[in-house]
């Protein structure tokens, strides 16, 4: 059997790499799903290590938890702030059939690694022990294996390019300058002196309050539409309620 | 050997130094850990750790002092005896504050955030070796904690995992500075690791291996700086970059971001940002140490001394600790001498500039190293009395001409822009070219307006035209 | 082309000359390290003031120990930020504190309001309020930064008397404003010790709250030319 470090790894990181991947299922905002990601992937990265493959465990760490999973992170912060989860299942039914499936692929995997038995360890020390792991690996990718490595690195190449292409935007005429602007408005006939500015009251005026309209009601225009799509603009009934607190405080000493 | 001749050998024969520098006949770690027990790892690493925390107590007090010489002020001289209490005061202080966490928080990950920073910091010392074998408790073991065949890239990986935890700190503080320092931060780190590593790949090449003790073992007759410079000069680059330090803080920048990804900390989470900035300015500097001077060897005149007696044992501690604290006064004196840059200015300069470059560079040295290995051909030719590979000389004067070509041919494009900026102006011109009408210049000749009596229509149409 | 602008010389003189040229400012920092460092270690080295420096007030005697001020007011009303709180009380024949009829009973300058211009200095005729150079005043409450009269009053010096007490005999307040005076005499000094037997409650005969004491010799310090914490 394996040595007593290496069960306590696997014992210690096997049930954190299963719950950060249900984590992953069942999270509720996006990023805390990447980040159960991350983690099952430095998990594997531990494994990989502890199986005796240095290299192959600090490059998943490195190439997959430090750089992929950090695209992924940033995609997921960056995107995603205007609009909100449709949490609407479109096909009736679609959760208890995928949990139906997803229970029978789970009894056929399980059968079916259950009944494979395994030869006793061999370990992977005949490599490393001679020229290094990363030497072998070496001599593997760039001798027996070049071809392959070179066309899949060669697709990945073109898939990167390709990406760029088609989410380049051409600009295909000037950037609209001041002038430009201020046609646009005035031939719209909307917002022609611009978008009004967020509410300044006697106590605040951060700009996430309103401002108010003539007949009292805040208005929408006024604050922006990423703190509308954040839900983090605030009322300004507080200042307003103030403001007429004092007026009538001011009324009051009047009369007295 | 001596300070002379190896200055001498140095400079004049880097070739047959080179050809000196056999790689690893294995990229397995040197360092022997077969008479190290667990108990003993978890000394070291406690060590370690004491090591790391007293180094980054004396940095604070050393940077502020240094920096207000360097502003022609004293620093702290008030808390203790030269102001050495001063960290000390300072840590007090941060403990002692009210812990605030923002209402629109993710409190999670608001909270995992600087732990997963300060971490990561600490894990990539562990490979660093700080001496050779010594006697610890009994037991012959080597003054590093652990060490892979992969151990620089491990180094390489823990940063990576320790970005996320400033890009989570800006996310998770539920506002905007914070989310935009967090992810300009992250952006800027990652760019310059790619440069990083490659920087490093030449000193791979010239070692044969990854493992920081080989990498230190093969530095015993030449340190990697004198044939990797310009790895080196690109390495400072990045790994100022890497650790947010001016000129490269601009995610901290007061100015533009308020504190950036810290903002909204406070208290202990602040401390671990603060304590993780400096460990990482702590590893960075103890990986060039290892990849560039040398590692815990003395330097070249001082290892002469009595066949190597200060190479031995403890004295390691010594000599590491003086280089990694020549690295933290350079740090210091890029802080107090350099602006900021700017965030797009910063981007192009990495990508565009410091990888393509350290790319040319690493094919340079694979070429070089090629060579000495005796890939290109084992014939050499005698010159002043020694033998110089033919194949090694070839390539460094290939490199060489393709250098001068490139700097010769760049030339020419800044005298060119040069002299386009400052090109006369056209001897003709219509003033109504712009849509306005504009007055000649001393030397110029207009174009009429062709049949402006007559009231053609064609210098209207021209207006329109050029508005756009 | 005639007017080219001055572009980097040609050569690898003007290339390295480029190169290096940011590495001019590292020289800057670098030798400015060993420069002699300008910073005054306040408290330990102190910079002497000049001689007419705005510092705190201070209420002058006559030189037999009666105060100068005569409770005019005229600082008060100089004064741009309100800062002097005055109020006149008459001059009895047992309880006289200045030469002339009257005298400052009530004298306060607020020390948060005061802005040292010095106008209240221009405003006093009897040259009762100038200004010493003492600027140590920094507090931590309000109430202890309103300097009241013995607070402000100069210290007794050798020859004075406290008053309460009578004028040199035969002199007038005109005497007194010529510097014709120039020591107590043994009379008043007689007057004040058949009075010491009196109460010291704080009270004067006529009910006024201040009264002559001695400020050097008590607790309560006029001047504070010390840098230890006074507490009140």
């Amino acid at each position: 059997m394996t040595g007593l470090g290496e069960q306590i790894l696997f014992w210690v990181l096997g049930p954190i790499s299963v719950v950060a991947a249900l984590g992953l299922l069942f999270a509720k905002k996006a990023v805390h799903a990447a980040i159960c990601v991350a983690l099952v992937m430095v998990n594997l990265g531990i494994f990989y290590l502890a199986e005796q493959a240095p290299f192959l465990g600090v490059i998943q760490i490195f190439v997959y938890t430090g750089a992929v999973m950090m695209l992924f992170l940033f995609v997921v912060m960056l995107i995603g702030v205007d609009s909100s989860d449709s949490l609407v299942e479109t096909l009736r039914g679609q959760r208890w059939a995928a949990l139906l499936l997803a229970l029978g692929l789970a009894v056929l995997i399980f059968t079916a690694v259950g009944t494979v038995t395994f030869g006793p360890m061999q370990g992977l020390d005949d490599v490393n022990n001679g020229a290094g792991n990363v030497s072998t690996l070496a001599s593997l990718i760039f001798g027996q294996y070049v071809w392959a490595f070179e066309i899949t690195s060669a697709l990945l190449i073109t898939a990167a390019m390709g990406a760029m292409v088609l989410a380049h935007r051409e600009r295909l005429g000037q950037r609209p300058g001041q002038r430009v602007w201020a046609e646009r408005r005035v031939r719209s006939g909307r917002n022609v002196a611009g978008l009004p500015a967020p509410g300044v009251y006697a106590r605040s005026n951060a700009v996430d309050t309103p401002a108010l309209l003539p007949d009292g009601t805040p208005s929408e225009l006024s604050v922006s539409r990423v703190l509308v799509a954040r839900e983090q603009v605030t009322t300004p009934v507080p200042y307003i309620t103030s403001a007429e607190d004092v007026e009538g405080e001011i009324e009051e000493g009047y009369e007295r | 050997m001596s300070n002379a001749t190896f200055a001498l050998e140095a400079l004049t024969g880097i070739p047959q130094h080179l050809a000196a520098l056999a790689p690893a006949t294995t990229d397995n770690p040197k360092a022997d850990f077969s008479d190290t027990p667990w108990w003993l790892s978890l000394v070291k690493a406690l060590l370690i750790f004491v090591y790391l925390l007293l180094s980054t107590l004396l940095v604070i007090w050393f940077e502020r002092r240094v920096i207000g010489r360097m502003q022609q002020r004293p620093g702290p001289n008030r808390t203790g005896p030269f102001g050495l209490l001063q960290t000390l005061a300072d840590g007090m202080k941060l403990m002692l504050k009210e812990d605030i966490t923002p209402a629109a928080a993710d409190r999670v990950v608001y909270s995992l955030a600087p732990l997963i920073a300060a971490t990561m910091a600490f894990v990539s010392f562990a490979i660093i070796p700080i001496g050779p074998d010594v006697w610890m408790f009994g037991h012959h073991t080597p003054l590093q904690l652990t060490d892979l065949p992969v151990a620089v890239l491990l180094v390489l990986a823990v940063a990576g995992i320790g970005v996320y935890g400033i890009v989570l700190a800006g996310w998770s503080s539920g506002s905007t500075y914070p989310l935009v320092g967090g992810l300009r931060s992250s952006a800027q780190v990652i760019s310059y690791e790619i440069a990083m590593g490659l920087a490093l790949v030449a000193v791979f090449l010239y070692s044969g291996s990854m493992s920081t003790s080989q990498i230190v073992a093969a530095q015993s007759s030449l340190w990697y700086i004198l044939p990797a410079f310009f790895s080196f000069v690109v390495y400072v680059i990045t790994m100022v970059g890497e650790t947010n330090r001016l000129p490269f803080d601009l995610a901290e920048g007061e100015g533009e971001l308020t504190g950036g990804f810290h903002t909204e900390y406070s208290s202990m989470r602040f401390a671990m940002f603060y304590l993780a900035e400096y460990i990482n300015m702590f590893t960075v500097s103890a990986l060039a140490t290892t990849m560039f001077l040398g590692g815990w060897q003395a330097p070249p005149g001082i290892a002469a001394i009595n066949s190597g007696m200060f190479n031995h044992g403890w004295w390691g501690i010594l000599w590491f600790t003086i280089k990694l604290w020549i690295f933290m006064w350079f740090f210091v004196w890029l802080r107090g001498s350099l602006p900021r840059v700017r965030y797009d200015q910063f981007m192009r300069l990495g990508w565009k500039f410091l990888i393509p470059v350290t790319l040319a560079w690493v094919v340079a040295v694979a070429f070089i190293r090629g060579a000495q290995l005796g890939y290109l051909g084992d014939s050499t030719v005698g010159l002043v009395g020694r033998e110089f590979p033919v194949a090694t000389l070839v390539i460094v004067g290939v490199i060489a001409a393709l250098a001068l070509g490139a700097t010769w041919v760049w030339e020419g494009k800044q005298a060119d822009k040069v002299a386009r900026e400052s090109a006369p102006p056209p001897e003709r011109i219509d003033p109504y070219a712009g849509g306005y009408p504009v007055p000649p210049m001393p030397g110029q000749e207009l174009v009429e307006p062709s049949p402006a009596i007559s009231g053609s229509p064609t210098p209207v149409a021209l207006k329109e035209d050029t508005r756009g | 082309m005639a007017d080219q602008t001055n572009g980097p010389d040609s050569g690898k003189g003007g290339f390295l000359s480029d190169l290096f040229a940011p590495v001019g400012g590292f020289g800057v920092t670098f030798a400015t390290m060993f420069r002699k460092v300008e910073t005054e270690e306040y408290p330990e080295e102190k910079r002497p003031t000049q001689p007419r420096y705005h510092g705190r007030h201070q209420l002058n005697r006559h030189p037999d120990g009666l105060e100068k001020c005569v409770g005019c007011e005229l600082c008060a009303w100089a004064c741009p930020a309100d800062a002097i709180f005055v109020e006149g009380a008459d001059n009895t024949a047992d309880a006289r504190f200045s030469p002339g009829e009257r005298y400052g009973r009530v004298y306060q300058i607020n020390y948060l309001r005061c802005i040292f211009c010095g106008l209240c200095i221009e405003a006093c005729p009897t040259r009762a309020l100038t200004m010493t150079n003492f600027y140590e005043l920094a507090d931590d409450n309000r109430a202890d930064l309103i300097f009241t009269k013995e607070q402000l009053l100069a210290p007794l010096l050798e020859g004075m008397l406290p008053p309460p007490h009578p004028m040199v005999d035969g002199m007038e307040e005109r005497d007194y404003y010529q510097g014709k005076v120039t020591s107590s005499t043994p009379e008043q000094e007689a007057w004040v010790r058949a009075r010491e037997d009196e109460p010291q409650d704080g009270l004067a005969p006529t009910g006024d709250p201040v009264i002559g004491v001695d400020t050097v010799a008590d607790g309560r310090q006029a001047t504070r030319d010390t840098t230890e914490a006074v507490r009140r």
